[in-house]
């Protein structure tokens, strides 16, 4: 937990200049727009997580979400489809889509790197050609039902209803990561995959999960969007999102090399991304600045947050050589002039 | 070491604690403009803003371009200024027509103004009371006026490609078919061709002219010059006519592309036919590369939006018939074609808008 206190810190930092922003910002409005968008983007960035840790990587995630958004609306609208088989649906593409990417990466061994960006620009062409290169609309026929549990429901004490399935599912996640066998041998996987293969354990079956989940958790983002939006426009909705998803759990302690890294520190690296973007807009920072002050932000937070894990490492070495030299010198003492 | 890390920790808290001291706090109406992407032309209309903005003296305008553009970007920005308390918005609107809703209840809280961009009521009776006015360029008749163009470019007829950026915006597809109109001389006599057209089936024939094609490249500049290339390298006979180009940096892409094709040996055979008021598109009527240009008055939309925002945003209505809006509460910024004739006056009158 310790290894959090850096991040945790600056999360505490950027919340406490939201709040003197002005008034708007202290608002019940501004926090549930908060919550809401740290629930949505909190999902991809669970996924590319888990993924990371596993030792993975998913560039396609921004194609996945407008690929499966854009196979929603379709369903929807051109094909009638009730709105929960459409749904299921629509998370099975994921599915597949994590399940290809995973079989080419262990099985045919195609770098996971070259694997996901191709599946960038083949998933954001097929959405294109799907939608036959239009933006498409649910209109207004769509029943609310759906729409109001997922995107405007406050039912659970008020919060936003997409930050309450993601705290759900990060609760599962927390429990399989950190708790079950299986999530330790997801992270081993991610720190010496060879040292796990050997001592017996399927690693593919467990990295194909990673890519699995990584896929659905982004075809269930683009379900909340079209929920929220109520359209798509295939050739742009989704793209970049990757980059969101994995900045926010690098961000969060997910280490790039793999087999490190916790859902709480997910949770955090998302929050913060999410309050950059919030605080550029309450505080007034001019358009053309803002990713320069996210991404300067950003690069702030990662310092802050090294150098307080160093500092630990260091008074913990610094104890152990202090003693090693103590030893030393005693030796030293020992031994005739 | 030692002394860098407690450095950092303290200028981190301390850069963003200085931040909103930085932020105006005064007591004037705040009303927003959102724009639908962050090219240049916003810059223009940003500035318009800003001189209505100094003249009011008592308005403060939040003027936000979301580098991406797309709907989630808009809405989540719009939301955001709800909550920061702006008290009129004025938006450039991504597929409006799956926006109704939201729009709706955005204009429930604040008067809403459309610019550049707007509802089709067509689509949706209910859409005209989503905002409470629209306030642009008419885009079917500014299409027109580039199909005039091209047909003083290349009096003889003959094949033409457009480029834009996308297709799933109204002010792209509005364009188009007014090209299309004025090429065949009339809506009526463009009708079934258009039909076509908007089902993406080509070659479509209007009047002497044939249109081979709509090049789309997702409003990116180096790719609709890479399209570029690839249109005239597949033009074999050399058989194409003219270039059509309906988004700002769509001309200079052309312009670029033909120079660069076997050394500018299509250059003036290959009619030019820009839209927007890009530094290139300008040079190149200047050089005589470009045959024309048609342009909006972004200036006005941006001006123009803050003084009724600011009226609107105070409880005055009467304001707005000031502006003589038709039925449906459009009111029209009339669009000027730009040819070698008036170039260099209308260049010079830009640079002092653009601040430079």
């Amino acid at each position: 937990m310790r290894k959090l206190a850096g991040i945790g810190l600056f999360l505490l930092v950027l919340y406490g200049s939201l709040l003197i922003a002005n008034e708007g910002a202290r608002s019940a409005e501004n926090h549930y727009n908060l919550g809401r968008d740290i629930g949505k983007y909190g999902l991809i960035s669970l996924g590319a997580g888990l993924l990371i840790i596993s030792g993975g990587i998913d560039l396609s995630i921004g194609s996945v979400v407008g690929l499966s958004a854009t196979v929603l609306v379709i369903l929807l609208t051109e094909k009638g489809w009730s709105p929960l088989l459409a749904m299921l649906a629509t998370l099975l593409v994921g599915c597949v889509i994590g399940l290809v990417h995973g079989v080419l990466v262990t099985k045919l061994r195609v770098q996971a790197f070259v694997m996901t960006l191709c599946g960038l620009f083949i998933y954001r062409g097929l959405a294109r050609w799907l939608a036959g290169d239009k933006a498409m609309s649910l209109g207004r026929g769509f029943p609310a039902f759906w729409r109001d549990w997922l995107y405007r429901s406050r039912a659970v004490f008020g919060l936003p209803m997409s930050l309450v399935i993601l705290l759900v599912i990060a609760g599962v996640a927390a429990v399989f990561l950190h708790r079950s066998v299986y999530g330790r041998y997801l992270s081993a996987i991610g720190s010496n995959e060879r040292a796990v293969r050997y001592s017996g354990i399927a690693t593919d079956r467990y990295k194909m999960l990673a890519y699995v989940l990584c896929s659905v958790l982004a075809a269930f983002y683009g379900i909340l969007f079209v929920m929220e939006t109520n359209q798509v426009q295939p050739s742009s909705d989704g793209n970049f999102l990757e980059l969101y998803a994995i900045a926010g759990a690098v961000l969060g302690g997910c280490s790039l090399r793999g087999g490190e890294g916790t859902v709480v520190g997910i949770l955090i690296g998302t929050a913060i991304l999410q309050l950059l973007g919030n605080l550029v807009l309450m505080w007034g920072i001019p358009s053309a600045l803002e990713y320069t002050v996210i991404g300067g932000a950003l690069l702030l937070g990662a310092i802050l947050d090294e150098s307080l894990r160093r500092g630990e490492g260091r008074r913990a070495r610094g104890a152990k050589e202090g003693e090693k030299e103590k030893q030393e010198e005693e030796q030293k003492d020992h031994k005739p002039a | 070491m030692k002394s860098l890390r407690w450095l950092a920790l303290l200028v981190v808290p301390a850069v963003l604690a200085a931040l909103p001291a930085c932020g105006n706090k005064s007591n004037k109406i705040k009303v927003a403009f959102v724009s639908n992407n962050a090219f240049e032309f916003w810059t223009i209309a940003k500035s318009g803003s800003r001189a209505a903005e100094d003249e009011l003296g008592d308005v403060e305008v939040e003027f936000r371009m979301p580098p991406r553009g797309t709907v989630e970007e808009q809405r989540k920005l719009i939301e955001g200024l709800l909550a920061k308390g702006v008290k009129a918005i004025a938006v450039s609107p991504n597929n409006v027509d799956s926006q109704i809703d939201f729009y709706h209840d955005v204009n429930e809280k604040v008067p809403l103004l459309m610019v550049d961009s707007d509802v089709d009521e067509k689509k949706d009776s209910r859409a005209l009371e989503v905002r409470r006015c629209y306030l642009g360029t008419n885009n079917v008749e500014a299409g027109e006026a580039v199909g005039e163009l091209l047909k003083q470019a290349a009096p003889g007829g003959g094949k033409f490609v457009i480029f834009v950026g996308k297709l799933d915006v109204l002010n792209a597809q509005q364009r188009r078919e007014g090209v299309c109109i004025s090429l065949a001389g009339g809506r009526d006599k463009a009708a079934d061709e258009l039909e076509r057209v908007v089902n993406n089936k080509y070659p479509a024939r209007f009047g002497k002219y044939e249109l081979v094609d709509t090049t789309t490249d997702d409003a990116d500049q180096a790719t609709c010059r890479k399209k570029v290339d690839q249109t005239l390298a597949k033009d074999k006979k050399k058989e194409l006519s003219a270039f059509v180009g309906l988004w700002a940096y769509n001309p200079p892409a052309m312009l670029e592309g033909v120079k660069a094709f076997e050394e500018g040996s299509r250059l003036g055979k290959l009619a030019l036919i820009g839209f927007d008021e890009n530094e290139e598109t300008l040079q190149g009527i200047k050089d005589g590369h470009v045959s024309g240009t048609v342009v909006q008055n972004p200036y006005k939309f941006g001006y123009d939006s803050v003084k009724i925002m600011s009226a609107l945003a105070r409880g005055d209505d009467s304001i707005l018939k000031k502006y003589k809006p038709d039925k449906n509460g459009r009111i029209w910024v009339p669009h000027r074609v730009i040819t070698k004739k008036n170039v260099e006056e209308f260049h010079k009158e830009l640079k002092k808008l653009k601040g430079s």
